[in-house]
């Protein structure tokens, strides 16, 4: 009974699929659009991530320690610091090492290396988790014994957070008024396309086919729509993105990884599916509530 | 046991104030094959379309198998009108190949798969219309969609068959024939409810003749004969 119900659905979804082409062109056209648009959004969004991401890894608090710290004192002074919930990493960063990069870094000094004594103190180097956690950091370890002078990116932090915070919401509400007005034009062109098929709805009823039994297969065909509208977004969207990223690959401009896309196109297609239903639901209830006008 | 019809003072205004059935009775029992004959717009169709609920009365009762029909939830007006068939006047055929036409109706009705199989050719081979299965309805005649729409009902084997003017767009050997499968039917235990304009096939079938004049009932006789006077007004 139930599988003769599934056959049912299916068989008719396929007869509508094979007749009503131009009703496909439309719908799978029109979700494809709004599915770009929507894409772009969210990969736009993906990218502002990727990027805030990365200059948040970028964002250090140093402290330095007096010169005449013993190191012992120094490094007892660091365990707490690991154990602070806003931070990323903490490394203590000896004088020598840092004597080190500095030479290699800057080749002149070397030239001078036995001239002049190490003039560096002993640091400590905290990345920390996020950008907004930079200025409580640095005040924290100010206050650790033994520090001297703590150095921190203190505007660009402080920037940080207020960028990703308006993108944020910027992103939110453009997306959820594109969603809003996806799901209107969906439901507008199924709605067109479907007047064509009033009477046959109506008829369908008149021999005895329930709502359920009427309404499956436009639903089953809408969400097909859906998906295959989705699917042409993505043969859109995750090319040229892939493009981008190689051509910014060697920027200081990093975009969301190609694995992030997998996720993307996945939620793109869940989106056309949802997009599709939604949108045959709403339309199809007006159909099957009202009777046609026979004679136009 | 209720009757398979009841109608009880039954009356219908339309929208545009035409009252096209005035405190109508009538009631017919399971089995019974009944004519309703009546000159042009003076209410058969409207008659027929408060029995599958496609009009609702003004006033009074409608019972179908003592389902009161007007009350009826959205499901259970599926579950009347998979047990009535409707040979329309219009034929509302679904644009779709004969075939096809058949085999929605069987499983609307809840046919099963291999059933529909077998008695889709069954009906078409009925009317007729074997040869032409995969044609649509705008590439049959009309007297062909009307065989459809026969065709239609008599495969999902009804117990209640209303029939509005089957036989309208047939030569007399083919009306004839549609007759005798209404007959078969009723033979079978089917009730039947036909309305018709043909005087030969109600004098030659000799039933039950209830005739209507501006939305009444004027005549109502068993094994009756096509009224002399419809009584135009
Ligand atoms: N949907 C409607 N809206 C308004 N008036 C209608 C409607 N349907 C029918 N009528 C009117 O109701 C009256 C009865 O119509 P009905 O269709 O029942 O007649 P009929 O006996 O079936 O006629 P025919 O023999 O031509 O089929 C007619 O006067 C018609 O104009
Ligand atoms: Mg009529």
């Amino acid at each position: 009974m139930i599988w003769d119900a599934i056959d049912f659905v299916c068989r008719e979804a396929a007869l509508q699929l094979r007749r009503e082409r131009l009703i496909a062109i439309s719908t799978v056209s029109t979700v494809a659009v709004l599915l770009v648009v929507l894409g772009s959004i969210a990969l736009f969004v993906m990218d502002l991530r990727a990027w805030t991401g990365w200059m948040t890894g970028q964002l250090e608090v140093w402290g330095f320690f007096q010169s005449d710290v013993p190191r012992a004192d120094a490094t007892n002074a660091l365990e707490p610091i690991a154990d602070w919930p806003e931070i990323q990493d903490v490394k203590f960063v000896t004088k020598e090492e840092a004597w080190q990069r500095q030479k290699q870094d800057f080749p002149s000094i070397a030239k001078l290396e036995d001239a002049i004594d190490n003039p560096l103190p002993d640091a400590v180097r905290i990345k920390v988790r996020e950008p907004q956690y930079t200025a409580a950091v640095a005040d924290k370890l100010a206050r650790v014994s033994g520090i001297d002078a703590v150095r921190w990116g203190g505007g660009l932090a402080q920037q940080l957070v207020k960028f990703k915070r308006i993108v944020n919401w910027v992103a939110l509400v453009v997306s959820l008024l594109v969603l809003v007005a996806a799901v209107f034009i969906v439901h507008n062109t199924i709605r067109l396309a479907l007047h064509s098929r009033w009477r046959e709805i109506y008829i369908m009823q008149l021999v005895g086919a329930t709502r359920t039994t009427v309404a499956g297969p436009f639903l089953l065909e809408g969400t097909l729509h859906g998906i295959l509208g989705a699917a042409l977004a993505c043969c859109v969207l995750v090319p040229a993105h892939m493009y981008l990223r190689d051509l910014a690959e060697h920027s200081f401009f990093p975009l969301a990884p190609d694995r992030a896309l997998l996720f993307f196109a996945l939620h793109l297609l869940l989106a056309g599916a949802l997009l599709g239903l939604t949108g045959s639901i709403f339309s199809i209830r007006r159909y099957l509530r009202q009777k046609p006008d026979w004679h136009r | 046991m209720p009757a398979c019809i009841e109608l009880k003072n039954v009356s219908v205004v339309y929208p545009n104030g035409v009252a096209a059935l005035s405190g109508v009775n009538l009631a017919i029992d399971h089995g019974e094959f009944a004519f309703l004959v009546g000159a042009t717009g003076h209410g058969k169709s409207t008659l027929l379309k408060l029995l599958y609920r496609e009009e609702l009365p003004t006033e009074g009762q409608v019972f179908v198998s003592g389902w009161d029909v007007p009350r009826l939830s959205p499901s259970r007006v599926a579950r009347l009108r998979r047990r009535v068939g409707v040979i329309f006047q219009d034929f509302r055929l679904l644009p779709r190949t004969a075939w096809e036409n058949v085999a929605f109706a069987l499983h609307a009705t809840g046919t099963p798969y291999r059933d529909v199989r077998r008695r889709v050719p069954e009906a078409l081979t009925d009317v007729g219309l074997l040869d032409k299965a995969d044609d649509f309805p705008s590439s049959l005649s009309s007297g062909e969609q009307q065989s459809l729409a026969v065709a239609r009902v008599l495969a999902v084997r009804p117990p209640l068959i209303l029939a509005d003017e089957p036989t309208g767009n047939l030569d007399p050997a083919s009306s004839q024939h549609v007759m005798s499968l209404l007959a078969d039917a009723s033979a079978k235990g089917a009730t039947v409810l036909a309305a018709t304009h043909d005087p030969a096939i109600v004098n030659a079938m000799r039933r039950r003749v209830v005739a209507l004049r501006s939305g009444r009932i004027f005549l109502d006789t068993p094994k009756g004969r096509y009224p002399d006077d419809l009584g135009r007004d």
